[in-house]
């Protein structure tokens, strides 16, 4: 296998698959012959992620349900598959660190011999495995037989996209704001 | 089978992708005891190919090749088998005789692209 010096950024379009170096970390990277990055660690690789910075934040509490709704485009026979949405953390080497995870119900792609834009949505029910008082960030993919490529069968992820906010009564930054005679 | 000749066979692919020179072969017999001329026409789509000549001997085959882009659906072929007719004090005259089709049934390949999150919210 060819090792290469990685000399750009690790941009899937104009990368060819292989392993590569970052010369100034001597961090181990690997693209796919489909443009998947991947990072290596401690004897196994990690898909990368993009992260953009979300667009907006959502306000939830424990109980509540996230909704993420995606657009995709697609060609090719009929395809029966699920979205699956995460919310989790930005962990080491921009993996996403997924905490809560939900299926949509499986839906079938129809049939399209051009691309074609598709929707789906998928539901993830907000319980305490995420604490409350903390950012989370989400992303969402396609699943059953379908393979994860960013932008292609799955998303970027949104930094910071959910707040949990605390189900439990909070008061804070309690100053006098002022005192006279009345 | 006509009454002179056989299209034995027209060997086309199973699926062909858009785009994809498809490439087809008609064979046909002559089933005559003697040397007949054929000329096979065919239609793609709607659309006639070229139209070759051989000259047969009798008992003998001849294989003829077509081909065509495949466009973005299926496709019907259809081929006739002509053969050239003199008689006595008469001018020649193309005679139709046998008659066979085929279909190319257009394959679709998997493409994803644009994925991405339109919305997110509390429901």
């Amino acid at each position: 296998m060819a090792i290469k010096t990685l000399e750009v950024t690790l941009n899937p379009l104009v990368m060819e698959a292989g392993w590569f170096q970052d010369p100034a970390t001597g961090q181990w990277y690997y693209i796919d012959e489909e443009g998947r990055r991947y990072i290596y660690a401690a004897g196994y690789i990690y898909p990368m992620m993009q992260w953009e910075t979300a667009p907006k934040v959502v306000n939830v509490s424990h109980s509540d349900t996230l909704r993420i709704l995606v657009s995709f485009k697609y060609s090719g026979p009929a395809k029966t598959c699920k979205l699956r949405g995460c919310i989790g953390n930005l962990s080491l080497w921009n993996i996403f660190d997924e905490v809560l995870w939900q299926w949509s119900p499986s839906f079938t792609i129809p049939e399209s011999t051009t691309p074609t834009t598709r929707t789906s949505q998928v539901d993830i029910p907000i319980t305490t495995a995420i604490a409350a008082g903390k950012s989370y960030s989400i992303y969402t993919k396609l699943e059953d037989g379908i393979s994860f490529t960013e932008g292609l069968t799955g998303s970027v992820a949104f930094k910071d996209a959910v707040f949990v906010v605390s189900a439990e009564p909070t008061f804070s930054d309690f100053v006098i704001t002022n005192y006279q005679k009345v | 089978m006509g009454f002179w000749t056989d299209i034995t066979s027209i060997e086309a692919p199973q699926k062909a992708t858009e785009g994809q020179v498809v490439n087809v072969r008609v064979t046909v017999k002559n089933i005559y005891s003697q040397s007949l001329w054929v000329v096979v026409t065919g239609y793609v789509d709607g659309s006639e190919f070229p139209q070759p000549l051989a000259e047969i001997p009798g008992g003998g085959s001849y294989t003829f090749d077509f081909y065509f882009y495949m466009p973005a659906r299926d496709i019907s072929l259809q081929f006739w088998s002509y053969i050239w007719l003199v008689y006595p004090d008469q001018p020649g005259y193309w005679q139709v005789d046998d008659y066979r089709t085929a279909s190319v049934p257009l394959e679709v390949t998997v493409a994803f692209s644009e994925f991405k999150i339109t919305d997110y919210i509390k429901v």
